[in-house]
């Protein structure tokens, strides 16, 4: 896994999986839920799902224990098994996006390999981001919420 | 600018501010690093707009920028490294355990 990280608002990541574009591009979208980070959430509460609604347009969501649904994004691509993309409004401080919100986009590739897939994600117009740093700080002092997913990302580093 | 991210210690030393502000001793505290090299290490991610340090009392403390862009880029970074990672493992589990 690589990471390139040149551009003022851009995150490039890349990885490599032994698997088809078509498994690929299916885990990634409808099978999110599958490998989300169960930290990672917008809504009080535990996370019960994160989902993909396969087409264009559809919603990327999130469900909790208490049966509320979130939106947090939208496909903008939806191009299987080669592209995928959607709009992110999340901000680094995870609160839920006011109806309003402007996002920064992410779009996901799936190339065949000799040996696999390489899966080339980009995050870009993180600019949007910019006004909800503050919240971080916030955010990371209570207990529970990202800052548990960062901890478990530096144990497995 | 996010050059600053691509040794490993600083960024460890990163994730650690990610939880919360501390001190030079205390991130040493933390990691199999002198205190000097901590200081080192912060020093560059000043540079890069990725940290920022204020006093606090007699002590030194530093945290994530919140005004900088370079922290938003450095959060997501991380977040889709770690992601991607647990995606891949994912993508190569055997096929029967599918849903």
């Amino acid at each position: 896994m690589t990471t390139e990280t040149s551009g003022a608002t851009v995150v490039r990541t890349s990885v490599e999986v032994a698997a088809s574009p078509e498994h690929a591009f299916t885990v990634f979208t409808t099978g999110m839920d599958r490998w989300w980070e169960r930290t990672h959430h917008l809504l009080p509460g535990e996370l019960k799902q994160v989902g993909v609604d396969p087409h264009v347009d559809g919603r990327l969501w999130e469900e909790n224990d208490a049966g509320e649904v979130c939106v947090w994004g939208t496909v903008l691509t939806w191009d299987p098994p080669r592209t995928f993309a959607f709009s992110w409004l999340i901000g680094p401080d995870w609160k839920v996006p006011p109806p309003d919100a402007t996002g920064s986009r992410v779009t996901v590739t799936f190339t065949p390999t000799g040996t696999g897939t390489r899966v080339d994600l980009v995050h870009d117009q993180l600019d949007a981001h910019g006004s909800g740093w503050e919240g971080i700080r916030d955010a990371v002092a209570g207990a529970g919420g990202w800052p548990a997913g960062l901890a478990l990302y530096a144990a497995a580093v | 600018m996010l050059d600053a991210l691509g040794d490993a210690t600083r960024r460890s030393i990163f994730e650690l501010l990610a939880a919360g502000p501390r001190s030079v001793a205390e991130i040493a505290a933390d990691l199999p690093v002198s205190r000097p090299a901590v200081s080192q290490h912060l020093k560059v991610l000043k540079e890069a707009r990725l940290v920022s340090s204020t006093a606090v009392g007699t002590r030194r403390v530093y945290a994530l920028d919140p005004q900088g862009l370079a922290a938003v880029r450095g959060y997501f970074d991380q977040f889709w490294n770690h992601a991607l990672a647990a995606f891949a493992q994912a993508v190569e589990q055997p096929p029967e355990e599918t849903p």
